[in-house]
């Protein structure tokens, strides 16, 4: 028993060592590329995200110049490292996708109700908490609300167990055995940051993603 | 224990057997993946890291130095917020309503329209006082009346408030009668905002000005 935990303790710290081994150099070199990739982005006239792990926030950003910051409350990170180049969000995907609402014309009966009512239109409330944003070379953040109460612990767990037991060892399996990457990045936002960024960043938005703490 | 139950576990146990062999072959592969950065680590050189932080330093100013000339507006559309502001110090902060999202088809099924506020980089174009509306085709599709052939029978004053900025493809940051309404996405595209922001705005913001809609 005892030499188990011995072993234990052992590996624990030779693994430590391992993680740390990454050299100043390897860093700065990392840094380097990341920030090239978002001289790259800043240089265009379009809006851009960068999504800063270690830092925990996301900014989003149009020309250097920070638009809006989002804080991260958690993260994990499985797969393959992430390369510093600057990528396209290719899709969206939630369960309940927000859908917009068809404007009627109005005739002469409905003129006089509508005139006193509120007109039905697309609210930050209506964007989903839960969703998955898909980028080129095999990257998947997935987003979920911080758990607040009974029903969004409960989902979050169903969450947690869809990325353990199936996301991360399928995803890994399948796209390794095509010899591709894969990454999947499990981000935990408050509820109003998650509908915010569903609703800011757009399909076909760029965005850089910084993995490692820069030196 | 009859031979279908004992028949039954074999397959289950197999099954079992088979996923965990299949989710063990995932992580593992996962976890070699993981290690691809680790396995180029450079040794480190002090010349080789001087020159990096030296680089990295021009790059980090590099790409705060584009140039902004003045203020620049901010327009939130998930908050419904507008922003004036210089480098990082916000001169205003307002209540705004951008677009609603919402879609219009013509009834002829020909032309449809998404009222959008358009997102990105855009730059003030024009500055209008006690602008008029020309209302779109759209505007009486909505309202269920016939499109007019003359232009005078478009021209609606008062409603588009006391100013009106344009930053390009029609659209512009004006006021509206609708004050309630501010604070919601209700527009058909343009920014509006209530009367005293309105007038801060103009009066600050020159021809040129950025305005980034995010």
């Amino acid at each position: 028993m005892h030499s188990i935990r011995v072993f234990i303790l052992l590996s624990i710290i030779l693994l430590s060592i391992e993680a740390s081994s990454m050299s100043e150099a390897d860093r700065l070199m990392e840094e380097n590329s990341l920030l090239k990739a978002e001289l790259q982005l800043a240089k265009s006239s379009k809006l851009y995200v960068i999504f800063d792990l270690p830092a925990k926030k996301i900014t989003i950003k149009a020309k250097g110049i920070p638009l809006k910051e989002l804080p991260v409350e958690s993260y994990t990170l499985w797969g393959t490292p992430v390369r510093a180049n600057p990528l396209p969000l290719l899709t969206k995907t939630a369960l309940v996708k927000p859908e917009r609402k068809e404007i009627i014309p109005k005739t002469e009966d409905t003129e006089d109700a509508e005139d006193a009512s509120e007109p039905e239109v697309l609210q930050l409330e209506d964007m989903p908490l839960r969703y998955e944003l898909k980028f080129a070379d095999g990257i998947e953040i997935s987003v979920k609300p911080k758990s607040t109460g009974i029903i969004s612990t409960l989902f979050n767990l169903v969450a947690s167990l869809k990325s353990y037991l199936m996301t991360r060892p399928l995803g890994a399996l399948w796209n390794g055995l095509r010899r591709q990457n894969f990454t999947e990045i499990a981000l935990v936002l408050n509820e109003d940051d998650a509908r915010s960024l569903y609703w800011s960043f757009e399909e076909g938005f760029q965005c850089v993603i910084w993995s490692e703490s820069p030196a | 224990m009859d031979d279908g139950k004992r028949k039954l576990l074999k397959i289950s146990g197999l099954l079992l057997s088979l996923g965990l062999l299949v989710e063990a072959a995932g992580y593992f592969m996962g976890w070699r993946a993981s290690r691809i950065r680790e396995a180029g680590s450079m040794e480190t050189k002090p010349a080789l890291v001087r020159l990096l932080r030296s680089e990295n330093s021009f790059l980090r100013k590099r790409i705060r130095a584009f140039p902004l000339q003045s203020v620049y507006i901010v327009v939130d559309t998930a908050d419904n917020l507008l922003y004036l502001k210089d480098g990082p110090r916000t001169l205003l902060k307002a209540t705004i309503s951008a677009g609603s999202g919402s879609l219009l088809i013509d009834p002829s099924g020909k032309r449809k329209w998404i009222f959008e506020t358009p997102r990105g980089e855009f730059t003030i174009q024009s500055k209008i006082v006690k602008p008029t509306w020309y209302k779109p085709d759209w505007a009486f599709i909505e309202e269920g009346k016939p499109i007019p052939k003359n232009v005078k029978d478009r021209v609606e004053a008062g409603v588009l408030g006391d100013y009106g900025l344009g930053f390009g493809d029609g659209y512009f940051i004006h006021g509206t009668l609708y004050t309630r309404l501010l604070g919601k996405n209700i527009t058909h595209g343009c920014i509006r905002v209530g009367d005293e922001d309105l007038k801060t705005l103009f009066q600050s913001v020159p021809l040129g000005t950025k305005v980034f809609i995010l």
